[in-house]
């Protein structure tokens, strides 16, 4: 049994990598998990990520010294116009190559959020597949899976294989984060593969590419209309019905303060 | 003609609130397309037939759909390990241009499997727009909010599967629908499960959700709680403020926490991260009150409030009618 995790660097744009943050939220859940069901099982997890080296050998050598056994990258023209499908087949073959038995990811990436990739891959390798895990154990059976959903908090045995998309981590309350980049200095190469020696033809991804969507950058810079008081904005959000209607009693929003004051950006209240 | 398959599901012989607005979205778009609505819609075993399958016809006809399936399912988890196999299959034998799921915890499980089974286009929480020739396009911000992916559904030779947040207006009609029999695999055996309430689960579907960013503090997170009991909403917080024990990690808004759709969303003290605001529906109207004006949250707030928050938070509870 092997563990596949698959992860992918946080953009900012397409094509630019956000210098915030290396994982998003749900990739350090899907690499916490992974690890994790690894070492329950005593068996490797092997990061794998899509795209160039300048943009993914970071987050693979985050995993490895995070403590996956071994990286593969898989890198080639073309591979970031793909569309969900075609970027699942293309995971879904790499899974295969390191004869993963159970495939984690995380449940939607931060930038396009559309939480598209898991499934994708499961229907690609015939496996079932859960979304919106909390945790992530050995069973009996194959596994056992925490998924929120329907106001629950539900336990799923699942046989494998089988592909697990896992949210972030929880939050620890009056702590500075998890991470998962914990561990010794990875040692380990990372190794680079092509499509072609996956047995992916990009040719015949290529019509998928019509799917993905135009990209546009947003018309003008929208910015929002800021009111002189709360008066002002219970009248618009009246306006709006967002809030209920004022009482004919109701004289609060002439009484209320207008407690709007000029900005003062030298002086930062909080750190953000 | 081209079909329009609304996943729907029913809670005591009428669809959610979720899936009636799905339901009238999908009349909606296939009013513009002239395609027909099929609304296949899960129902408890024996419902399937006799008065119970009629009066539920009648309800989503008036909802929008022009055909109804109705399938026979035990109460199980809404997911594709029990509802997949009958799902592929109804779309096997109706050939959908387009399928539409609310985008809960449900249709997030079942929508992109199912697009990827049918060699679909995937579209996770679109605006529907209409363009100047009447055409159909789904955009979806993505970037933080500062790039659109736009597809038109006329130009796309694949089929196309949609989630779509619950914010929206009801079909209000009179057609009758009619009921359409598919021969369909029996749901799934549901997969060992044992389940536990959620006790935050309120959060996911309020209509008016409040949350407390990093600019909050002890003093100041009282006075952010009356504005959220004011207007009736739900009260949660961002990463910094649930990482400082302000408000209960089971309350964080983000991706890969709680994803929120409500129809107000109240920012106090909060930046408006990507990883924050890629959480909240793009239809929520979005209002904020933060003390630096150059935050990203202006961007994608409609109104808001600069100051400090121990002034305007109280003086908009009372300006909503509430003691501050």
């Amino acid at each position: 049994m092997t563990v596949a995790v698959l992860l992918r660097r946080a953009m900012a744009r397409p094509g630019q990598v956000d210098d915030d943050q290396v994982l998003g939220p749900c990739e350090r859940g899907a690499l916490v998990a992974g690890l994790e069901l690894a070492r329950a099982l005593t068996v490797e997890a092997i990061a794998i990520a899509v795209g160039p080296a300048r943009r993914e050998e970071r987050v693979l050598a985050m995993a490895l010294r995070a403590g996956c056994a071994r990286a593969v990258r898989v890198g080639g023209e073309g591979l970031d116009e793909l569309d969900y499908l075609g970027l699942a087949e293309v995971l879904a073959a790499a899974a295969t190559s390191v004869d993963a038995t159970v495939v984690v990811c995380g449940d939607r990436s931060v930038d396009e959020r559309s939480g598209a990739i898991a499934p994708a891959v499961a229907e690609l390798l015939g496996w079932p597949h859960l979304t919106a895990v909390t945790e992530l154990r050995p069973h009996p059976r194959g596994l056992e899976a925490v998924h929120l959903g329907g106001g629950r908090r539900i336990a799923v045995q699942l046989p494998t294989p089988a592909v697990i998309a896992v949210l972030a981590p929880a939050v620890r309350a009056n702590d500075a984060g998890t991470s998962a980049a914990v561990g010794a200095p990875a040692s380990q190469a990372i190794v680079t593969a092509d499509p072609a020696s996956l047995g992916i033809e990009l040719r015949r991804l290529s019509p998928r590419r019509g799917l993905v969507g135009r990209l546009r950058p947003l018309r003008g810079t929208r910015q929002a209309t800021v009111l002189p008081g709360a008066a002002e904005l219970v009248a618009r959000l009246r306006e709006q019905r967002l809030v209920a209607p004022a009482e004919p009693a109701d004289a609060a929003p002439d009484a209320a303060p207008d407690a709007a004051t000029p900005p003062d950006a030298s002086q930062p209240e909080h750190a953000r | 003609m081209a079909c329009v398959l609304v996943h729907t599901e029913v809670d005591d012989g009428h669809p959610t609130p979720a899936a009636g607005a799905v339901l009238g979205e999908a009349r909606r778009i296939a009013s513009t397309l002239g395609a027909t609505v099929y609304a296949l819609a899960w129902v408890p075993p024996g419902d399937d037939e006799g008065p119970a399958a009629d009066a539920l016809t009648t309800v989503l006809g008036r909802g929008g759909a022009d055909r109804v399936v109705l399938v026979a399912a035990p109460p199980t988890p809404r997911l594709w390990l029990t509802r997949g196999q009958a799902l592929a299959q109804a779309c096997a034998q109706l050939r959908p241009a387009l399928t539409i799921f609310a985008s809960d915890d449900g249709g997030r499980d079942l929508a992109p499997r199912l697009a990827a089974r049918l060699g679909a286009a995937y579209v996770a929480e679109p605006v529907i727009e209409t363009g100047p020739r009447g055409e159909v396009v789904l955009a979806r911000p993505v970037y933080d909010g500062e790039q659109w992916r736009r597809l038109q559904l006329d130009e796309l030779e694949h089929p196309t599967v949609v989630t779509l947040s619950g914010d929206r207006s009801l079909a209000c009609g009179a057609d009758e629908a009619e009921r359409v029999r598919l021969d369909l695999p029996p749901a799934s055996v549901a997969p060992p499960t044992t389940e536990r309430d959620d006790p935050h689960a309120a959060l996911a579907h309020a209509r008016v959700v409040v949350v407390a960013g990093g600019g909050v503090t002890t003093t100041t997170l009282p006075l952010v709680a009356a504005l959220a009991a004011q207007l009736g909403g739900e009260l949660a917080g961002t990463q910094a403020a649930c990482q400082r024990g302000l408000i209960d990690p089971e309350r964080q808004v983000g991706v890969g926490a709680r994803s929120v759709t409500p129809a107000l969303y109240v920012v106090v003290g909060a930046s408006g991260s990507a990883a924050h605001l890629g959480a909240v529906s793009p239809d929520a109207e979005i209002v904020a009150v933060d003390r630096d004006p150059r935050a990203p949250i202006w961007k994608a707030a409609r109104w808001g409030l600069v100051g400090q928050i121990e002034a305007l938070v109280p003086a908009l509870t009372a300006a909503l009618g509430g003691r501050a």
